[in-house]
């Protein structure tokens, strides 16, 4: 059996983290889904429909410029969710979210998510906390991007993604780290070539494997670790 | 279009395995320049290494090098965005 077949919704944290009860009560809501890199799941101004909780594959989210130009500002995987906000009333989306990392999603309607949080406080206050924790990643990413040096924002947004999607391996093509990263992809390929030269990563095409994790976080900038998805919660007294 | 390839040296050589495909050399002259800014970002070090001591080499898709210029040449810009 293929790996990804045995995910389900308690592979996403917060799915993991809503009462056992309720999750039982709306799990016939949810549809899992698989989703490829590339697919837009909701463009700027778009209302939000549907809430996505990946279960393995990683949502990016980009903010796009009048010359079309689209430069990431986030990235959600198995710790989170996008367009969860959208279950406290009817949201539209500021940004546009596409599926950077091929995957499985756990999906519901905004609206049948909604209706189950009545009467459930519990659930209406985790909304409330991990908006904090992506107001939180969204400060620190802000200065990181104006001030920190290429090649260790490159460490520690592979790092990031390792997390999000649970993996060492991570197919990421050169152009998709220039996008993000907003730089040529000449530089991508010749920072991820030093990066190999010091055995920190080994990149090929497409694909980028992490061997040593430590060795690249030897390489990352400290917001690597400011905002590591396992302690930041706990940093903000924020608890899942 | 052709092919052009950005390699960074000092004693060794750190290869731009996948090239880039651009109209003709003044279009890999000026992004050679734009990713040697976007390399030297704000400091002079990358890994504990000076940037300083490379220089890039532009070849074409023949293998011929068409031109080269210290890293140092390049003015650091912000953070190369």
């Amino acid at each position: 059996m293929d790996v990804s077949s045995r995910l389900s919704h308690l592979d996403n944290r917060l799915l993991a983290a809503l009462p056992p009860p309720l999750l039982e009560r709306i799990q016939h809501d949810f549809k899992q889904i698989g989703l490829l890199q590339g697919h837009a799941i909701y463009e700027p101004g778009d209302q939000i429909d549907q809430i996505y909780f990946p279960q393995s594959g990683m949502i990016s989210l980009l903010v796009v410029g009048k010359d079309g130009g689209a430069v990431e500002t986030a990235t959600i995987g198995r710790e989170g969710a996008v367009g969860l906000h959208s279950a406290l009333g009817k949201r539209v989306s500021f940004t546009r979210a596409t599926i950077q990392i091929s995957g499985k999603f756990s999906v519901i309607r905004a609206a049948a998510f909604t209706q189950s949080l009545q009467g459930h406080a519990a659930v209406r206050d985790l909304i409330t906390r991990y908006t904090e924790v992506l107001w939180t990643e969204a400060q620190q990413i802000a200065a990181c991007n104006a001030v920190h040096e290429g090649p260790a924002r490159l460490c520690r947004w592979l790092l990031q993604t390792a997390d999000r999607i649970g993996s060492n391996q991570l197919p990421l093509t050169q152009e998709l780290i220039s996008q993000m990263m907003s730089v040529r992809r000449t530089t991508v390929t010749l920072l991820a070539q030093s990066l190999q030269r010091k055995g920190v990563i080994k990149y090929a095409r497409g694909h980028i494997v992490i061997p040593d994790r430590e060795h690249l976080e030897h390489c990352a900038c400290e917001c690597y670790a400011v905002m590591q998805q396992e302690k930041l919660p706990l940093k903000l007294g924020v608890r899942f | 279009m052709p092919m052009y390839y950005f390699h960074l040296r000092n004693q060794d050589t750190i290869e731009d395995v996948d090239g880039t495909e651009l109209a003709d050399t003044n279009a890999a002259r000026a992004h050679a320049e734009v990713v040697a800014k976007e390399l030297k970002f704000e400091s002079d070090t990358f890994l504990d290494e000076e940037w300083s001591r490379w220089s890039m080499h532009v070849y074409d898709d023949g293998g011929q090098e068409l031109f080269s210029f210290p890293m140092s040449y390049v003015k650091s810009d912000g953070n190369g965005s």
